[in-house]
């Protein structure tokens, strides 16, 4: 009421609009100012709000009184019609220069507000400090999570692009290196020992599996997970390589580690299509399965030593296109050179 | 740092899809795909972004480029493509590659496709067929040294914006034109490159019922004696531009009474006379011209729409063309005068004032000008005569001492002023 005789009176007064943010706390701001942002002035048009105290317009919840703020800075700014473009490329530059915490609330607010001009600007801020970053480095930055699961902890190697295949790697390289030595062991001691070890990385599995450690159910699975992975050519030349393996795990863990950086996008991209989940591992209790899986993992390891992008991308293309075969592989000569071997199995 | 504790924190991943998105599209696509390893919540973002630039000269080989491309396209999602860029600097011989990418783009609805495609001389590439029936194609930009056989119907139903840099057009394939003269709803045409050393006609055919804006900037790279000629059927022109400067022979067929602006620079002193005239007669209706030849001849057409013009004169025959134009422009308003640094020319007044200068003339502007004795005479005639004019700027050659500016300024306020509201005004 008394601003509304505070009008009459004194016409000249600038009108303002009342703001409400989730907090509680009300501000008033210039109309003009206000009305920049479009989701202000539509509710101004539509309900009428924003003109009193007491019908103070309610701002989104992801706008709080600090960014809002930084809002009206801005748009007090960019209202006013006669700046020239570098006026206003000089003041965005400016204004911009803040901490990633404060571009990403300010990026969310203005978002929430339909400030389109004001999350152009903020999302290429944004995008200017991911640029040319490592994932680390951005993990590092915006503080992301670190999504490891508990499997992954089992891990002796370090797996640095969370490679769901090089996980299984690992596994596959744990439980062999483990079957070596009760191998050795079988012929010294009891069965019952061996039973003891096996059943300790069973409960290890059968936990991650969710599963009963029975055997039997574990069998079953790996069959139909021995087909999902399926990978390539046949017959290779390699020899049984028992005493090798622990060269060969070496040679690989050099090989991560050089390939720590995940420079080479082919890398990545087979990142994106491995849609397979963790509980993918192998129990080998029967031993032709063994065998199998002997092969294949020397196959694997020599693969990896031999050429690790170009490997490592076949490989996993073999997997994916496997599964995905209906799509999109017309006749060009390179999606044939991947799918060789696979048709016979 | 536990799960929860670092959730807190990670405010970038709580912005909505879209803005992450945007994001995305602001960096470098590989770049962008690199996030897929971020984070579950990021591990699909790229995937859906819909703009991608390829360009071979990023990657240290070729196969690696050429891998990254593959599995781009194939680990992308379903979604649309809105622009795809290719940017090829003399790629392997893999075609059926490229072509494969083109294809895939084309299926996912592509609506601006930009085919940079650089490859050494003697060899060319086909364009795949899908391209010229493609539904969704609004704009398309082709670089490329390219083999085209457009089919004879239905070809490029939505295609609004074309642009062709030419390289060596293949005379063995009499279809290149074709691409030209089959656009139904093409509104702007362009074409540019360098003619290699035919001897032979080229004619280019150029129909498309819904053009508006026409750029033919194709130039000799070898002074031979070729012949080009344009056929240009396009009703609805608006606009024509010519803005290369060493043409040979142009003969253009252009009926263009829709036409209202002409940027014509056409400065090679071998221009073809009677071609250049033909072209003026042609645009003779236009309402803004800017026109730049050296070595002007002939008459000039009646301008009777004339409305704006800019003319960039040169030789001896520069102020006969000021005057010819002056006079066959009844109704001009605005005057533009470059004038190339040379020597002395005569400047002869015409017997008769130009009709235009007594009613018409608001704005005259006269760049490049030294204060030689013949511009000023120009600028005091026009001054004098110019019976409405407002304002006349002068723009003086960059570097004209202080001292003479001043002097020129000088001389100026002693000029005689046909216009009680003409205002003159001097800048460096």
């Amino acid at each position: 009421m008394s601003e509304a005789v505070m009008a009459v009176v004194k016409p000249e007064m600038k009108s303002y609009i009342w703001l409400q943010t989730a907090d509680g706390s009300i501000q008033q701001v210039e109309e003009e100012v206000a009305m920049f942002c479009p989701m202000i002035c539509r509710e101004i048009l539509q309900t009428g709000m924003g003109s009193s105290k007491n019908y103070a317009i309610s701002l989104p919840q992801r706008v709080n009184p600090a960014v809002l703020g930084l809002i009206l800075d801005y748009c007090r700014f960019h209202q006013v019609p006669g700046r020239s473009n570098k006026e206003r490329k000089t003041f965005d530059e400016k204004f911009i220069r803040m901490d990633t915490k404060k571009l990403c609330e300010l990026t969310s607010a203005a978002d929430s507000l339909q400030l389109k001009p004001l999350v152009d600007l903020t999302s290429r801020a944004l995008a200017r400090i991911i640029e040319g970053k490592t994932p680390e480095e951005i993990r590092e930055t915006f503080h992301l999570p670190d999504d490891l699961t508990e499997e992954e902890k089992l891990e002796p190697l370090r797996n640095i692009t969370d490679d769901p295949r090089i996980r299984l790697l690992n596994r596959l390289y744990a439980r062999k290196r483990k079957e070596l030595k009760e191998r050795e062991k079988l012929k010294n001691v009891e069965a019952e020992e061996e039973r003891v070890d096996q059943r300790s990385v069973d409960d290890l599995l059968t936990f991650i599996n969710g599963g009963n450690g029975d055997s039997k159910g574990v069998k079953t699975n790996k069959n139909k997970k021995k087909n999902r992975r399926r990978k390539d050519p046949p017959k290779d030349s390699s020899n049984n390589v028992n005493g090798n393996h622990n060269k060969e795990s070496e040679a690989l863990s050099s090989a991560f580690h050089n390939e720590s950086r995940p420079s080479s996008s082919c890398n990545l991209q087979d990142c994106t299509a491995i849609e397979f989940d963790d509980g993918d591992v192998d129990d080998d209790l029967d031993p032709a399965m063994k065998e199998q899986l002997d092969r294949e993992v020397e196959d694997f390891a020599r693969r990896l030593n031999s050429d690790w992008p170009e490997r490592m991308q076949e490989i996993l293309s073999l997997g994916q296109e496997r599964r995905l075969a209906p799509i999109n592989i017309n006749g060009n000569g390179s999606a044939r050179r991947y799918t060789t071997g696979l048709d016979q199995r | 740092m536990s799960k929860s504790q670092a959730r807190v924190k990670d405010r970038i991943s709580a912005l909505p899809d879209e803005i992450l998105c945007k994001i995305l599209s602001c960096l470098e696509l590989q770049c962008a795909v690199r996030t897929t390893v971020l984070s579950p919540r990021w591990k699909n973002l790229w995937t859906s972004l819909p703009n991608l630039w390829f360009c071979n000269e990023d990657f240290s080989d070729d196969d690696a480029f050429m891998t990254f491309v593959d599995r781009v396209l194939f680990f992308r999602d379903s979604s649309d493509i809105k622009k795809f860029y290719l940017d090829l600097e003399e790629p392997k011989d893999d075609f059926s590659r490229i072509e494969s990418w083109i294809c895939t783009a084309i299926r996912r609805n592509v609506v601006e496709l930009n085919l940079c495609v650089n490859l050494y001389p003697d060899k060319t590439f086909e364009l795949p067929r899908s391209l010229f029936t493609c539904k969704t194609l609004e704009v398309l930009y082709l670089t490329s040294n390219f083999i085209a056989n457009p089919p004879k119907s239905g070809c490029f139903p939505n295609l609004k914006f074309l642009d062709v840099l030419v390289h060596f057009p293949n005379h063995n394939n009499s279809s290149f034109g074709q691409i030209f003269s089959n656009c139904p709803v093409l509104e702007d045409l362009r074409i540019y490159g360098p003619l290699g050393a035919y001897d032979e006609v080229l004619d280019f055919n150029i129909s498309a019922p819904e053009l508006k804006i026409l750029t033919i900037g194709l130039y000799i790279d070898d002074f031979e004696d070729e012949e080009y000629n344009f056929h240009i059927n396009a009703p609805k022109l608006e606009v024509l531009n010519l803005p290369e400067g060493d043409s040979s022979v142009f003969s253009f067929e252009i009926s263009a009474k829709s036409l209202v602006k002409a940027n014509i620079n056409l400065s090679s002193c071998r221009v073809h006379f009677d071609s250049t005239n033909g072209l003026l007669e042609a645009i003779s209706n236009v309402k803004q011209l800017s026109l730049s030849n050296h070595y002007l001849e002939g008459g000039v057409p009646a301008f009777d729409n004339l409305n704006h013009l800019e003319l960039s004169l040169c030789g001896f025959t520069c102020w006969r063309y000021l005057i010819e134009f002056l006079k066959r422009s009844r109704n001009l308003e605005y005057l533009d005068i470059h004038h190339c640094k040379g020597e002395h020319v005569d400047f002869t007044p015409p017997a008769f004032v130009p009709v235009c200068m007594l009613s018409h003339l608001k704005t005259i502007t006269i760049a490049s000008f030294e204060g030689r004795q013949d511009e000023m005479r120009v600028a005091q005639y026009l001054l004098k005569y110019s019976e409405v004019l407002n304002k006349m700027t002068i723009f003086t050659i960059l570097g004209l001492p202080r001292a003479e500016e001043e002097a020129l300024y000088k001389e100026f306020l002693m000029f005689e002023r046909g216009s009680k509201t003409c205002q003159v005004e001097i800048y460096n």
